[in-house]
């Protein structure tokens, strides 16, 4: 069985009221209160420069739990009415990054940190065919960073396949690659910086970084 | 409560001075792109724009279930004249609400 990992990143509409800002993150942070197949549902606000506010990270035990996910009626009555574009109380906006949903399969939560934890994420566009030398390069600045708890490189599969979880609806995404980075406090993370990026050279197309801190919710 | 079929309730607040601006928004491009994707317009109603205050359009849309839901919202998302109304009815807007209702749970004729 293959679990999914899954990401969605906002930016926030600078005029959305306080009470909906807030009304989304419990809504998202609490999930699994309202859709039991969601997992390791944590809210995170980004530190980091990118005009990206809102991070939802969560996983799934396999596609057939993501597909009941998507049409639980939670979804649409909720969540879809804080992100989609005809939506009146839509309170996030199109971003400059091309950045939304995202995400991978594994065979375990390779990407569990305990709530209060710090993810530092990499969002790369590699070039083509530079998958492996990319992954010693996190492999190399995981050894240099003690702080550095975790480190999970993973092509991003789950932005063209956003329907079920398995099936390629769309042709390609602009990230190929996430970059789930773990540390113990947010200052590890944001003091983590991004010295790999001189190895990586023109094998990284494009990158955006955000640093948070895990602000989890209901697990049941 | 039995959550099928769904009536998809969009409640959109305009001043009065857009309220023709929105509905020709949406007879040209909201509801041809919505049904293309699968939705059906149950009706579009209007309150009076002489009233001094924001006119609501309240638009009624018709889906079997959220299973049938999920695949429309996949075919209007992946639509781009999706992207462009949308983006277009935004700017009109100055508020309104989205609710999902359902048939209710008890029989309200005798």
């Amino acid at each position: 069985m293959s679990m999914l990992r899954r990401f969605e990143i906002y930016s926030l509409d600078p005029r959305a009221p306080q009470a909906k800002i807030a009304a989304m993150h419990a809504s998202m942070r609490n999930a699994r209160r309202y859709i039991p197949e969601m997992l390791h549902s944590a809210v995170g606000r980004n530190k980091s420069d990118a005009a990206l506010h809102f991070v939802w990270e969560h996983a799934y035990e396999s596609a057939e739990s993501y597909q009941r996910y998507m049409v639980h009626p939670f979804h649409a009555n909720i969540y879809d009415r804080y992100l989609l574009n005809d939506c009146p109380e839509r309170i996030v906006t199109d971003n400059p990054y091309d950045v939304g949903l995202l995400g991978y399969s594994c065979a375990t939560p390779i990407y569990f940190l305990p709530p209060g934890s710090a993810r530092r994420l990499v969002l790369l566009r590699l070039a083509e065919g530079q998958g492996d030398f990319f992954r010693a390069i996190t492999a190399q600045a995981r050894s240099a960073d003690p702080r550095m708890i975790l480190s999970v490189l993973a092509e991003n599969t789950f932005a063209t396949r956003w329907l079920d979880g398995v099936t390629q609806i769309l042709d390609s995404t602009t990230y190929s690659h996430i970059w789930e980075q773990g540390y113990e406090s947010l200052a590890d993370a944001a003091a983590a910086g991004s010295d790999w990026r001189a190895s990586a050279g023109a094998a990284v197309e494009k990158v955006v970084e955000l640093w948070y801190e895990l602000d989890a919710g209901y697990e049941g | 409560m039995d959550l099928a079929p769904i009536y998809i309730v969009d409640t959109l607040a305009v001043k009065p001075a857009q309220q023709i601006a929105m509905l020709k928004l949406l007879k040209e491009e909201g509801i041809p792109i919505m049904q293309d994707a699968g939705l059906e317009l149950v009706g579009c109603y209007s309150t009076s724009p002489d009233l001094d205050e924001d006119v609501l359009i309240q638009v009624t849309w018709k889906a079997p279930d959220h299973s049938a839901f999920n695949l429309i919202r996949k075919a209007f998302v992946t639509d781009p004249r999706w992207w462009a109304y949308s983006a277009r009815a935004s700017r009109l807007r100055t508020g309104g609400t989205r609710r999902f209702f359902y048939p209710a749970p008890m029989q309200m004729t005798s």
